[in-house]
Formats: C-alpha cells, structure tokens, sequence
C-alpha cells in the first residue's frame, strides 16, 4: 500500500441506485436494496466483526433498522451510504455486546479471543494486516477504502471529529505501510 | 500487485455474500413487524387519551427528574402514583473524568426493576445538546455525536448491564437520552430487570459508566425505603373463556406500574397460528380498568410467546432455501402463552382490576392484598 496522498475514492457506482422508484412499497424496496447492497454490507460486517455469524446478525439488523427508518429517510444521502452508516452502528454495538458477555469485563474488547476469530477468513497477507489493526484504525480504513466513504461522511458515520478521522487514518496507513513492506496497492 | 483494496477485498472475500437464507431472515423479521403494527399505534392512541387523563406528574429536579423523563417516550409514562417519590432517592453519586461528569441523579427500586436516571455533563460547553428534552437518541440512525463523552469513553446512551449487591441483571424495557436544560447536558433513563432478586435492605449499585477503551464502573448505595406500598395481589381462581383458561400468574402493584402476568392455556387441537393469534388479541387490545369497565390504566409496556409444548423449527425448502416457523410438539396436549402487562397506576385502587379485551374475553382480579414482598 503505497503512502501517498489519497484521493477521494468514489462509492461503487453500482451500488448507488439513490431513491426508491414511488412505485416499490416498503417491502419491495428493502428487496432490491438486500439485492444491491447486501453481498457488500456483509463483506464490510465480515471484515468489521470478523466473525461470520455476528457478521449476518449484523446485517439482519441493519436492513431491520433501514425497514423501521425508511419513512423518515430523506435522501440526504444515498441508500448506500445510509445503509453503511446504519451497518456501522450495528457493528460498533455488537461488539459492545460482545465485551459486555465477558466475564472479565476490565478486558479491553479489541483484545477478545474469538471475537475476531479467522472463520472462513482467507489466508491473505492483505486483509490480515488490516483486520489486525484495532477497531479505531480499522474501521475508518474499512470505510474508506472498501465503502468509498468521503472522510467527514466516515466521521458521521463513526461519531468521531473529522481532525480524528484523519488522524487515525494516516496512523493506520503508516501501520499498513509497515507491516506491508513487500505489497503496494494504488489505493 | 495494482489494484484498488476494495477489488482485493471482493475478490478475497468472494465467498462472503448475503444468503438467501439471511434474506429469508430479514422478510420474516419484516413480516413480524407488519404483524404486530400494533405498538406504535397503541401508543399514540394512549398518548392522546393522557389529554383527558388526570394522575399527577411530579415537578421533580428542575422538571427532568426521573419520571419525568420517562415521560419524554410518551407524556403518560410520567404518570406514577405520589407514594413512588417515597421510592426515588437522589444524587446518589458523582464522577469527574477528563472532559464530563457524571451525576447518577435520581434512582428508584421497586421490586421488579431498578429505574435510573444519570447525567452526562460537558463541561466545556457553552449551550445546552439541543432544546431540552429533544432526544439525543431516537429518530436518529446515529446517536448524537457527544464528541465529550466520546472522549472519556462514557456510555452515556444506555448501559448493557448492572450489578446489584454483585448479582448480574441484564437492562429490560425502554430508555431514553435526552438533552438536559444546562449547557452540555445528556441525561438518560435506563431500567433494569430485578425481578426475583435477593437483596438486603442496603444495596450497592455498579453501573458500568465508561467502556471499552478503559472501563470504569460507578458504584453507589441504595436503600429499600417506599416498598411498603408495593405489594402483590392475590390472583384469582382461573377461567375458560372458549377455546383457553385465562390464568394470573401475578399482579404486583407498585406506585409506578401495575405489572401483570398471565397465562393464556390453549386447548389441544387449536394450531399454532390460532395461538398467537389468541394472544395477540390480548397484547393489542386488552385493558386494566375498574370491574364496571370504568378508569382504564394507561399501557405502558408489554410483551408475549409461548412457554410451553412448542419448538422453533427449521424447514428445509427447495433449492437449498430454508425458513423457521413455530411448531407445537405434543398436539395432544395445551400450548400456554404467556402475556406480560404494565400499566400506569390507578389514582384510587378499585375493589377488584378487570383485565380483558372484548365483552367474552376478560378476568375480573379482586383488589385482595397480599403482604409486601
């Protein structure tokens, strides 16, 4: 992964189709959502819990909260992006959950045994170094550079400053760098 | 290697895809939400009909005490009778950490939970979260970014657990932040599940304030004062209405509810999707009034299944697709269905409850008073 500057990487264009034609109903329209962004939430809730079956928890619930919130979406931003901020929430309090099942509750979460056990994890040099950042640097790189996500739409996202975002980011790029010595990406 | 990560990451992870059978789960979800529209029409139906209601709401710490905010779900949830202040004891505790306080402003125990209402305060700030009493959680996809709190790593929203005199109760119900009348302010109702605790009369409370980052729990002390006007009544013989026996299992009263438990024991040979539909009559519809049907209680929290002689099964579909559905076991035998009440509290305790939905469907509870708990 190369060091340099980044540029904005834009959202996948084929999983922004923006507003739901008047015609679907409620139900038709989370369908052709989980159609369009549904194999990518799960990539992301994957690589965000590191867990298969938490992973489609995650996803169930987010497409619930999108069912339960569609009424009052307004299109602020695009179903993708909504539906990555919600994953995102889903994913940040699944973990919480998970701390809290601990016993020993004085163990820091990202430190869980299992938690982010390798299930049909492949054995990638790539994705081992970034699932092996913690949470707070991954998550933004996963944002970013997997969903496409502008840095301040990472931060709403998130619940953090932008100044953080950053911050974490070019932390985590220059982890990268390090443990990637012998790979570069464009991006 | 020149590709983007994310065409890396899709190629790695080719395998990770939503299922059909994870779609199946998000219908069937979706499809039980459409089953039971019921709740969000219920409360503003009972919110409108507190217009015309006439229990008193306490005016308690500056107008955000703890009743109050659980009057910010729905203006009814405030309704308690005046004997609860005798339950609610105050600044029970304060923390400071870097960037917020935290002030465990007012608690209440009652016997069947631990309700407790906590401030998170900025101190830096120069003007209050939002206008006061806004929620900083619902309607939100997001929680409001409360960058202070965030900082100090403070579970300011809701709180996953608490330990009572060591013992683990898990959170129960509804909670709510919202932003307080002082600068910088979030102040949060959560309740906790207690039912069937031991405790002594002194108690100690931990509260599990800040998280993962550097955990931290708040500890404080609580008495049981105000329990003598909590009690339980005695339950009634049970009784058959058509196809079921209607069965209290308990009825607590306490200042701030009146929780009722009952069970629905349906006739073999009534199937599965009947049985809900049995009990969902009484979830959507039932009521806690006078036995001459006058003074109907407010609603106020709810929930229902079944206990007993059924499994949630899996059926393997074509194509490798595959659903779950309720199954009774024994169809020889009755399948019971538990329903689970609390209602605002009456302002003068009738001679007998009637708890029901229609002229056939009801249970009349004498006002039989058992000794405190």
């Amino acid at each position: 992964m190369q060091a340099t500057p980044q540029p904005q990487p834009e959202a996948p264009a084929a999983l922004d189709t923006g507003v739901h034609t008047p015609a679907e109903t409620l139900p038709q329209t989370i369908e052709r959502m989980m159609n369009e962004h549904g194999d990518g939430l799960m990539k992301l809730c994957f690589m965000m819990l590191g867990e298969h079956a938490l992973a489609e928890d995650a996803v169930q619930e987010t497409f619930l909260k999108a069912y339960r919130a569609y009424p009052k979406f307004r299109h602020e931003a695009s179903e993708y992006t909504w539906l990555t901020r919600i994953a995102v929430n889903t994913c940040k309090s699944l973990r919480a959950r998970a701390w809290f099942r601990l016993e020993d509750r004085r163990v820091n979460p990202e430190d869980i045994p299992g938690l982010h056990a390798r299930e049909q994890w492949p054995d990638d040099t790539v994705l081992n170094a970034v699932m092996a950042l913690k949470p707070k640097y991954r998550d933004p790189i996963l944002l970013h550079y997997y969903q496409g996500l502008p840095v301040k739409e990472i931060a709403r996202a998130l619940g953090i400053a932008v100044s953080t975002v950053s911050v974490r980011m070019l932390r985590a790029r220059n982890m990268l760098k390090d443990a990637l010595k012998e790979w570069y990406f464009d991006e | 290697m020149n590709k983007s990560f994310k065409q890396h990451a899709d190629e790695r992870l080719a395998h990770i895809t939503m299922s059909e059978g994870l779609k199946h789960r998000v219908r069937q979800a979706i499809q039980k939400e459409q089953r039971t529209p019921y709740l969000s029409t219920l409360r503003v139906a009972l919110a409108a009909v507190l217009l015309l209601g006439t229990l008193t709401a306490f005016a308690l710490s500056g107008g955000f005490g703890l009743f109050e905010l659980m009057g910010t779900v729905l203006p009814h949830f405030a309704n308690v009778r005046p004997e609860a202040d005798t339950l609610v004891q105050r600044n029970l505790a304060h923390y400071r950490f870097e960037h917020v306080d935290v002030d465990i402003r007012e608690a209440a125990y009652d016997g069947r939970y631990l309700r407790v209402a906590y401030a998170i305060t900025d101190r830096a700030a120069t003007a209050p979260l939002d206008t006061p009493g806004t929620s900083l959680v619902d309607g939100r996809m997001e929680n409001y970014p409360f960058t202070a709190a965030n900082q100090d790593g403070i579970w300011w929203t809701t709180l996953d657990w608490a330990e009572l005199n060591g013992q683990h109760v898990n959170p129960l119900g509804m909670t709510i932040s919202v932003a307080g009348p002082n600068n910088g302010e979030a102040i949060t109702w959560v309740q906790f599940d207690v039912q069937g605790l031991e405790l002594p009369s002194t108690f100690t409370v931990r509260l599990p304030i800040r998280g993962s980052d550097t955990p931290h729990e708040l500890e404080f002390t609580m008495d049981k004062s105000g329990m003598e006007h909590v009690f339980p009544l005695a339950p009634p013989p049970d009784k058959r209405v058509g196809n079921y026996v209607i069965s209290i299992q308990d009825i607590t009263v306490s200042p701030i509810r009146t929780y009722i438990t009952l069970h629905l024991i349906i006739d073999p040979g009534v199937d599965m999707e009947e049985a809900w539909d049995i009990a969902g009559q009484w979830v959507t519809a039932a009521t806690l009034s006078d036995a001459d049907g006058k003074n109907p209680q407010q609603w106020a929290d709810t929930g229902f299944g079944p206990v007993d002689n059924t499994e949630w099964v899996r059926i393997d579909l074509t194509d490798g697709k595959f659903d779950y559905e309720d199954r009774i076991i024994d169809p020889d035998k009755p399948v019971t269905m538990m329903v689970f009440f609390e209602f605002t509290p009456p302002e003068q305790y009738p001679d007998a409850f009637r708890l029901g939905h229609s002229e056939q469907d009801f249970i009349l509870i004498p006002f039989t008073r058992l000794p405190a708990q």
